[in-house]
């Protein structure tokens, strides 16, 4: 599970300081979203992964980075339909890329993190 | 150390020496609960793991709702258009399209976001996260004269100051809750942000976003200083004491998530229905009367609008602002979103880049930012003093919030334009 929290930890964090670069355009990456509160997201995610791998319970940690990994990827596709849904009502053309989002493709990574908790929460 | 925080260290002790004495420990696993928290009230982590979700709640909130805020504007527009096409009485045709349609138009393209803020809360309270969020903020809050509680109705007034209040009572004590009611229109709600977009691209250009976010800072520290303030001279005491048991994490049930969303709703439904939208009549009265002298609202100059805008000028005439301004100030009365229509309406000019440069004739990069920061400061909108009176529940207070906002957006402009001055700006 350790091995499994760098993975994400180095993920996160590379794609988190991307989002947080590219919003203060220090860097340009064509289609990658510009966001800073999105990169610092992602990087709180990425600090619970890495501080959760020298914790006495990492499994806490795992938990919860995974669960709020889950809410952004699932927050990201609800933005994405309702931008899609918005551009219909305005008659205006919709980029999906644009609409993309790194979060959406690794919020799958949070599966067995989230697995675990609704295990342990059936256990209880 | 005051009495009740004594009483509760003083329970404490005695429950622990019970259990000490009765209940012998074994080693069992750590609940699902306890091991979250770990996490979510960890030294370092706790306070980035909130904002991370507050900034989730407030994605979810204005994203998401985005396009159903735009279908409603774009329904009550065109019905704003049909009455005025197939209404032959000028004045009937004026007052269903503009008045009412229009009226109502504004009213409840704020209802999506509104329901959907409600909605993120819901989530959070029945997950039984909102308690933690509140424990972790109240070293933070308590230092400014607000209770840890009060973090959640501040953070929500960067949306919207009516939920943001009405949320505030998830606050027991009724001081900190009253305090928190009090400052919270200080909060930049998500109305004020056309106005600096306006104002910032015009006048600070290449620096938009610093100026936008100078405003939104000037609100959190006003609100602190005003928190401050408030207590030391109204209510006195201090912070009641930050007591609270955790319950155990849930998984949000759906119905009880909408249940609660919806009945929070309805509040501000019913308000649209009555104060917004005598106001909004009201509006459209004082812009199209007296109606010949107008041409039906089409020479804005001869209006009651541009009579009390000349009322209006000497005061706000030392601050660099014109007759123009105030009265696009007095609309923002009713929601501040108009302010921006307004300015429209008076410099007769329809498109974004039209507006610009008529305002460039008017207002320099100071009067903007006194523009800005009067917009930020100096009014609760007609939304929100409604429900500061029902919160409240005594119009002496919601005086005493109207006029302190007065004072302080008059002496923070007037601030702005003297060191304006000083700095050699102007």
């Amino acid at each position: 599970m350790k091995a499994y929290m760098v993975l994400l930890f180095a993920i996160t964090l590379v794609l988190g300081i991307t989002e947080i670069l590219c919003g203060i355009d220090i860097v340009k990456i064509n289609n990658f979203p510009s966001d800073i509160f999105g990169g610092f997201a992602l990087v709180v995610i990425s600090a619970t992964f890495i501080r959760g791998t020298f914790a006495e319970e990492p499994v806490a940690y795992f938990y919860v980075g995974s669960l709020i990994l889950l809410v952004f990827g699932v927050l990201y596709v609800l933005v994405l339909l309702a931008n899609a849904l918005d551009s219909v009502i305005l008659g205006e053309e919709f980029d999906l890329l644009s609409n993309l989002r790194p979060e959406m493709p690794i919020s799958l990574l949070a599966i067995p993190g989230v697995h675990s908790v609704l295990k342990k929460k059936e256990t209880k | 150390m005051d009495f009740a925080t004594e009483l509760a260290n003083a329970r404490y002790e005695l429950i622990g020496k019970i259990i000490s004495s009765s209940v012998k420990k074994v080693s069992k696993p750590k609940s699902f609960s306890d091991l979250v928290d770990t996490v979510v009230l960890d030294k370092y982590l706790g306070i980035p793991i909130f904002l991370t979700l507050m900034w989730a709640a407030f994605q979810f909130s204005f994203s998401v709702s985005a396009p159903f805020s735009d279908a409603i504007d774009i329904f009550f527009g065109a019905a704003a258009e049909w009455a005025k096409a197939s209404i032959s009485n000028e004045i009937l045709a004026s007052l269903v399209g503009d008045g009412i349609f229009g009226g109502l138009g504004f009213v409840l393209v704020f209802l999506p976001p509104i329901a959907f803020v409600f909605v993120s809360l819901a989530i959070l309270e029945d997950s039984g996260y909102l308690p933690r969020a509140a424990f972790i903020m109240d070293r933070v809050m308590s230092k400014v004269g607000l209770h840890g509680k009060s973090f959640i109705p501040m953070l929500l007034g960067f949306g919207c100051n009516v939920p943001a209040i009405m949320a505030c009572r998830t606050i027991e004590n009724d001081v900190d809750r009253k305090i928190t009611i009090m400052v919270n229109p200080l909060m930049s709600c998500s109305a004020r942000l056309p106005v600096y977009i306006l104002f910032a691209g015009v006048f600070f250009s290449g620096y938009e976003g610093a100026a936008i976010v100078s405003m939104y800072l000037l609100g959190i520290v006003l609100a602190a200083i005003m928190a401050t303030v408030i207590r030391r001279i109204l209510f006195g005491g201090r912070i009641s004491p930050f007591l609270m048991e955790m319950p155990d994490y849930t998984m949000p049930s759906l119905k009880l998530v909408l249940n609660s969303a919806w009945i929070r709703t309805q509040i501000f439904l019913k308000k649209a229905a009555t104060i917004l939208f005598v106001g909004a009549l009201f509006m459209w009265f004082l812009t199209v009367f007296p109606w010949d002298a107008t041409g039906g609202g089409e020479i804005l100059d001869n209006s009651y609008a541009s009579l009390v805008g000349h009322i209006m000028e000497p005061l706000i005439k030392p601050l660099g602002l014109n007759w123009k301004a105030g009265v696009a100030l007095l609309s923002g009365f009713m929601a501040k979103e108009i302010v921006v229509g307004t300015l429209g309406i008076l410099y007769g000019v329809e498109s974004e880049e039209a507006i610009q440069s008529a305002l460039s004739q008017d207002f320099n990069p100071i009067t903007a930012l006194v523009m800005m920061a009067i917009t930020l400061i100096y009014l609760p909108c007609l939304a929100t003093i409604g429900v500061l009176k029902r919160e409240l529940g005594e119009w002496k207070l919601v005086s005493l919030v109207i006029l302190y906002e007065l004072v302080l957006a008059y002496a923070v402009a007037a601030l702005i334009v003297v060191s304006g001055k000083v700095l050699g700006v102007v």
